[in-house]
């Protein structure tokens, strides 16, 4: 019963993310049914954290009851406007026989997903899942919202109140509909966030390829060792966060590819939601940010007229301003202190220089490390070593910039961890970076191997037509 | 019109896909073995470090303890004891827990107050109200030296270490 009323909870959140899904990025016939849905999740998700914490600041305790009465309202609007039904809704399914094998090729991301489940069901939150973001959300949940004593409460500090808020207020928002607080049917939020992140990417690679390989890339990055054994079953919220950071980056590099301005939207909304998620996205933010600067003013500012570079500008840097604007000013407002580093100066840098040894020995650790990635992080440095006469364009180069550069920049700030000793804040957390840009990984190696369909496809039908040549 | 694909191109294919299934029999291997532990042979992905006591005590400050009251913790500081103390401030919202250690913690904690045992006064006890001790692997003799004078409108819960 717990379940399905989990699963029922978040049909209005998805219905609201739909609406606003068609606000943004309107009916785009290229998109996969599977991108509207995971979509609509991730939009619908950040629309109930951002009312919930606005309306907070005028009444907290009224503040969750109001953005459900505001979200239902939503929904049935949206519900009346889709009745003819979802597009996946309108088409015929016919089961073919080549579906069979469809199904037969899709089995071990079956099993996967169902070993997740399980496991899932079998183990308790971690530790940030119960402490941090758990307690958020039972917090939330007793107190109607999100009172402003809470993120100055010094008692209250071990659940480090500067850190966002999206993924409590979801959980809220579920709790406020079973009506108590419950550690174990809250898993099935996080088993969908894993499902989502999957969904997702299978979506966004079956634009470009066919079943045989969107199902294999996906199965690849759904076997992840820390993914699928450690991180999907934590109750942490580094799967959302790393959903988010794979449709910020995947339609950014499709905007700096095709310039599409629903890609634009979606890629700013997206990774200023990503920073509601967990801080460590703002790197991401500024690395997006960054590309767009670039792009518009140094690379294609001959090209481009001087209200189209604005009208950019304005697009990507509008819903960050929006969406962020509120959260940062209220921590500034009510001095929420950093909970884990101290703030960046030279002194601070020069004192704990030292730190960098141990950074890139533990780095080094961490793209060896077979028990958390397999050999994904080799096969990535070597499409990135093959590959590197593309990574020219503005959109490849960007992509790949994505699974590199904000691990860089995050690993640096260890310099500046009050953990004592640091390299512990380390152990606990750098694990958790490489999860972040896994799916930006291999989504990035799945597109440079655009040939490799048209191989194994001639491999597998026509082994003996096959003619080599060197001039290719 | 048939794809024709250069050899230096197709031995790279063919790495690539080599590559690609080590990956996913490696990944699929791992994972599924860790599964299998946590659902077959109690491995914990993410241990709680407690033991039942622990959850007898929540019990026990939620039914006695007015929900005004601070609830001390006392232990060492290992990162063992954070979990636990972690857990204590999760599942006894709303009450107000703090923590008295011997040692010094991994992480500076707000609510982590480095403590002489022996050297506890009373007084400041007793401005802190009604208090609901958790007293987790510290030895006997110690607190007994301590000058904790616990009287009956206190509860002491003691784990043994």
């Amino acid at each position: 019963m717990a379940i399905l009323l989990v699963l029922l909870s978040l049909v209005p959140i998805l219905l609201v993310g739909n609406w606003l899904l068609s606000l943004l990025a309107g009916y785009e016939s290229s998109r996969t049914w599977q991108e509207d849905v995971t979509l609509s999740l991730a939009l619908g998700c950040g629309f109930v954290a951002y009312i919930l914490f606005l309306i907070s600041q005028i009444n907290h305790q009224l503040a969750l009851n109001a953005t459900i009465a505001i979200t239902l309202l939503l929904a049935l609007t949206r519900l009346f406007q889709i009745r003819e039904g979802f597009r996946l809704a309108g088409r015929t399914m016919v089961w073919e026989k080549e579906q069979w094998h469809n199904l037969l090729l899709a089995a071990p991301l079956i099993l996967l997903s169902f070993s997740v489940i399980a496991v899932s069901w079998a183990s308790d939150l971690g530790f940030d899942g119960l402490v941090t973001w758990g307690f958020k959300a039972k917090l939330a949940f007793s107190e109607g919202g999100w009172p402003s004593a809470y993120f100055v409460d010094p008692w209250r500090q071990l659940s480090h109140p500067d850190y966002p808020l999206l993924v409590p207020s979801i959980e809220a928002w579920i709790y406020t509909i079973l009506g108590r607080v419950d550690e174990q049917a809250i898993k099935i939020l996080f088993i969908l966030y894993y499902l989502a992140l999957l969904t997702l990417f299978y979506g966004l690679l079956k634009r470009r390829f066919t079943f045989h390989l969107s199902i294999l890339y996906t199965t690849l990055l759904a076997c992840t060792p820390y993914l699928a054994s450690l991180a999907a079953v934590s109750g942490y919220v580094d799967v959302p966060l790393a959903f988010f950071l794979l449709g910020a980056t995947a339609y950014l590099y499709r905007w700096l590819a095709q310039r599409e301005n629903a890609d634009l939207w979606l890629a700013a909304v997206l990774s200023a939601l990503a920073i509601w998620v967990k801080r460590e996205a703002i790197i991401y933010g500024f690395f997006n940010a960054a590309a767009v600067m670039v792009y518009l003013l140094i690379w294609q500012r001959s090209k481009l007229v001087k209200q189209e570079i604005l009208i950019n500008l304005f697009r990507f840097f509008l819903p960050g301003f929006i969406l962020l604007l509120p959260w940062f000013v209220f921590l500034a407002w009510y001095q929420v202190p950093n909970s884990d580093f101290e703030s960046i100066s030279v002194t601070a840098a020069w004192r704990n220089l030292d730190r960098l040894q141990i950074i890139i020995g533990k780095l080094i650790d961490q793209y060896t490390s077979l028990g958390r990635w397999g050999i994904a992080w080799i096969i990535w440095a070597s499409v990135s070593i093959w590959r590197r006469p593309f990574l020219a364009s503005p959109a490849q180069l960007y992509l790949w910039g994505s699974t590199f550069v904000p691990i860089m920049g995050l690993s640096a700030l260890f310099i500046f961890s009050i953990f004592e000793p640091f390299d512990l804040h380390m152990d606990l957390a750098l694990e958790r970076l490489f999860l972040h840009a896994m799916p930006l990984a291999w989504y990035f190696v799945a597109l440079q191997t655009t040939g490799l369909e048209g191989w194994l496809q001639q491999l597998l039908r026509q082994p003996r037509r096959y003619k080599p040549i060197d001039t290719i | 019109m048939p794809l024709v694909i250069s050899e230096l191109k197709k031995k790279r294919y063919m790495l690539y896909t080599l590559l690609l299934w080590v990956q996913l029999v490696f990944g699929m291997g791992m994972t599924l073995w860790r599964h299998g532990l946590v659902l077959f042979s109690d491995w914990e992905v993410y241990p709680p470090y407690v033991e039942p006591q622990f959850d007898e005590f929540i019990a026990l400050a939620k039914q006695t303890c007015a929900s005004t009251s601070v609830i001390i913790y006392v232990s060492p500081g290992s990162s063992e004891h954070t979990a636990r103390f972690a857990r204590l401030h999760y599942f006894l919202y709303p009450f107000s827990v703090v923590w008295w250690s011997p040692s010094p913690v991994l992480t500076p904690l707000d609510r982590w107050q480095q403590m002489d045992l022996t050297k506890i006064e009373e007084q400041k006890i007793q401005a802190m109200g009604s208090a609901c001790f958790l007293v987790d692997d510290l030895t006997t003799p110690v607190l007994n030296q301590s000058g904790i004078q616990f009287d009956l409108t206190r509860r002491l819960f003691v784990i043994e270490p």
